[in-house]
């Protein structure tokens, strides 16, 4: 389990088919939650953890991190860009039914 | 409007072909991403935050009824219900998949429309005057030229890799620019010469982004037929020497700038005069052949009416008086008249649609406006052929889907970038300011008392929101990883084009809008008479009242 104290990291990228959100786990799969995201806490790691994600570019482009603070649900996001990304629009759409793509489960 | 010829038709044919076997290979994992990418984006794919987004062509802005139709069906049935009419005159959607791409572009080849130029570094969209062709002080109606410039800029072999992208305005009224050329790569106003002979005055290197700049004068008249051929030279001396070394420093705008403007018209001279009497030389036949398709309407004999009197007599619906006063134009012809739809209403996100709006204003084209509609750069729509007599008939049609709102021109008839709800290059969200703004503002009475402003908010430096040119400019910035927004004040686009400045330190997210209502108190408090328009007052006056009622005292700022 990942300390829950200093720098983590989350490596993520957006999908081929749709463009949505996605973040990495521990066992190289996808997931469309950023709190049930692989929190990383060291560089070293981090660094492979990206290498191997750029392995998977059929599926996923332009894979990056990001730091993150350890919330009592999981990694949480502590910029805007990254927050609004996990979560979705902050503004209404025009399709009252309508979800925002990364707010599917995972 | 102008119709497709054959080749025209396959060529958007083909190129969807086309894209459909690059999906198809990326797909299956056969080319990576970034093989991809300059592919996708030369059909107006790009990767935003959430999902991809398609940018889709409005050559100039003019859409008929059966095109609006098949954007609200690509809407319905590929999107999320929606579509966000651009700047550039231009449709996004914001939610298609991947593979759905190719077919959203054959059917839009099915009406003539795609997505070809739209993105990359090349010659984009030609935008024009919302009211061409219409309006009643424009000389000569632009549009012909305007697609005489599609037609030579799609798939010029000479520029598909310019240094950076490039965008040109064309407007047929000298006297009073709609179409903002000032603040485009090249700027065309059709003129006339001391002889009374018709062609273009030439501007350059006019542009937004990190470094506003106005455009110059590269030539102060040039003949019609050389209109193409004077194009090319410009664009072979900035594909030469513009610079590819830095993206930020790569618009044309900087090498006019670095090169001044004298020696850039004398390059541009000497290679044009290499290439003046070549292939691309004007004949009156073929610009006839183009107008052609733009020809008046077939209008009926009608009398004119006083539009001030007309929205006084219409009895006792404040919102009609309002609509009538603020959303309807002049028209050229008597009797009609044009009529702006504003994509503004309270608490919808700036210049979008639904799919059942859509579908509702080719209805109503067809029904009041001879099929026609007009995006226009500040992201609302024009009906541009209606009869006056059916104004209110019309007005009660909008008002039954939300497209009523009689705001045209004023506070909240705002330009507003996705920004960061949406964008992967913005710093801050625009689209919930606007809102906020429209939710603090939205008494018409109030916007009518403060008259005519103009709102434009960014969420970030590249100025996609025009904050430069709004009397009233917001900026979005990111402020150790919060929203802050700049206020510039004293922008204008148009014949009295002027650069915005910033007043002073920024804003945070919960007091730009008071920061806007101070400004609007100052400019109420202060002005001399209601005639005084706010970019006048400004002009007046200057910032010391403005950073005095923001900041204290003028020296925080």
């Amino acid at each position: 389990m990942a300390r829950s104290r200093g720098t983590h990291y989350v490596v993520t990228a957006n999908t081929t088919d749709d463009g949505s959100a996605v973040y990495l786990q521990h066992d190289g799969r996808w997931v469309r939650r950023l709190n049930q995201a692989w929190a990383i806490a060291s560089e070293t790691t981090r660094d492979a953890a990206l290498d191997r994600a750029r392995t998977q570019e059929r599926h996923i482009c332009d894979p990056y991190s990001f730091k993150v603070v350890i919330g009592p649900t999981g990694p949480r996001a502590t910029n805007t860009r990254e927050q609004i990304r996990g979560q979705g629009p902050t503004s209404p759409l025009r399709r009252p039914d309508s979800e925002p793509a990364t707010r599917l489960s995972a | 409007m102008y119709q497709y010829d054959a080749h025209d038709q396959q060529i958007v044919e083909e190129r969807a072909a086309q894209f459909r076997g690059q999906v198809q290979r990326r797909l299956e994992g056969s080319i990576t991403e970034d093989e991809f990418k300059p592919l996708r984006l030369q059909n107006g794919l790009y990767m935003q935050l959430h999902a991809y987004m398609l940018r889709v062509a409005i050559p100039y802005g003019l859409l008929s009824s059966t095109q609006m139709r098949k954007l609200a069906h690509i809407a319905r049935k590929y999107d999320k219900g929606y579509g966000h009419f651009s700047t550039r005159q231009n449709i996004q959607f914001n939610w298609p998949k991947l593979a759905d791409v190719p077919t959203i572009l054959d059917e839009l080849a099915e009406v003539q429309m795609h997505a070809i130029q739209t993105s990359g570094n090349c010659i984009r969209n030609t935008t024009s005057d919302h009211y061409a062709g219409i309006a009643p002080d424009e000389i000569e109606d632009p549009r012909p030229y305007c697609e005489l410039i599609r037609q030579w800029s799609t798939f010029h072999p000479e520029f598909a890799f310019l240094p950076r992208k490039f965008k040109i305005a064309v407007t047929g009224t000298p006297d009073n620019d709609r179409a903002a050329v000032r603040f485009h790569d090249i700027g065309i106003r059709i003129v006339d010469n001391e002889a009374g002979e018709r062609g273009f005055e030439i501007l350059v290197g006019g542009g937004l982004g990190r470094t506003p700049h106005i455009a110059k004068v590269c030539r102060e008249y040039l003949p019609y037929e050389d209109l193409l051929s004077y194009l090319e030279a410009i664009l072979r001396v900035y594909n030469r020497y513009g610079r590819r070394d830095n993206k930020y420093k790569a618009r044309i705008k900087i090498l006019v700038s670095e090169l001044g403007i004298d020696e850039f018209r004398s390059q541009v001279e000497a290679e044009w005069e290499q290439i003046r009497e070549g292939a691309l030389k004007l004949v009156r036949e073929e610009i006839d052949r183009v107008r052609h398709h733009f020809e008046p309407a077939k209008y009926r004999e009608l009398p004119e009416r006083d539009l001030s009197v007309l929205g006084q007599s219409l009895g006792g619906d404040p919102g009609l008086r309002h609509f009538v006063r603020n959303n309807v134009e002049r028209h050229r012809q008597p009797g009609y008249c044009a009529v702006m739809i504003s994509l503004k209403a309270r608490a919808r996100p700036p210049g979008d649609a639904s799919d059942t709006q859509m579908d509702a204003i080719a209805d109503i084209a067809d029904e009041f406006s001879l099929g026609r509609i007009v995006v226009t750069h500040t992201q609302n729509l024009v009906l541009p052929d209606v009869e006056q007599a059916r104004l209110t008939e019309l007005y009660a049609r909008l008002a039954e889907h939300e497209l009523a709102t009689a705001n045209a021109g004023l506070l909240t008839d705002s330009i507003c970038c996705p920004g960061l709800d949406f964008c992967n290059l913005a710093n801050a969200r625009s689209i919930p300011v606007a809102l906020e703004i429209g939710e603090r503002f939205d008494k018409l009475d109030y916007l009518a008392d403060v008259g005519e402003v103009s709102l434009k908010i960014s969420g970030c430096i590249n100025a996609c929101g025009h904050h430069h040119v709004g009397n009233i400019g917001l900026l979005g910035i990111d402020k150790l990883d919060e929203e802050a927004y700049q206020l510039v004040l004293g922008g204008a686009p148009g014949n009295d084009a002027s650069i915005g400045k910033i007043i002073g330190r920024a804003f945070s997210r919960d007091q730009v809008v008071d920061a806007i209502e101070t400004v609007l108190q100052v400019y109420l408090g202060n002005r001399q008479g209601e005639d005084e328009r706010f970019i006048d007052y400004y002009r007046r006056v200057g910032q010391a009242p403005f950073k005095e009622a923001l900041y204290g005292d003028h020296k925080k700022g």
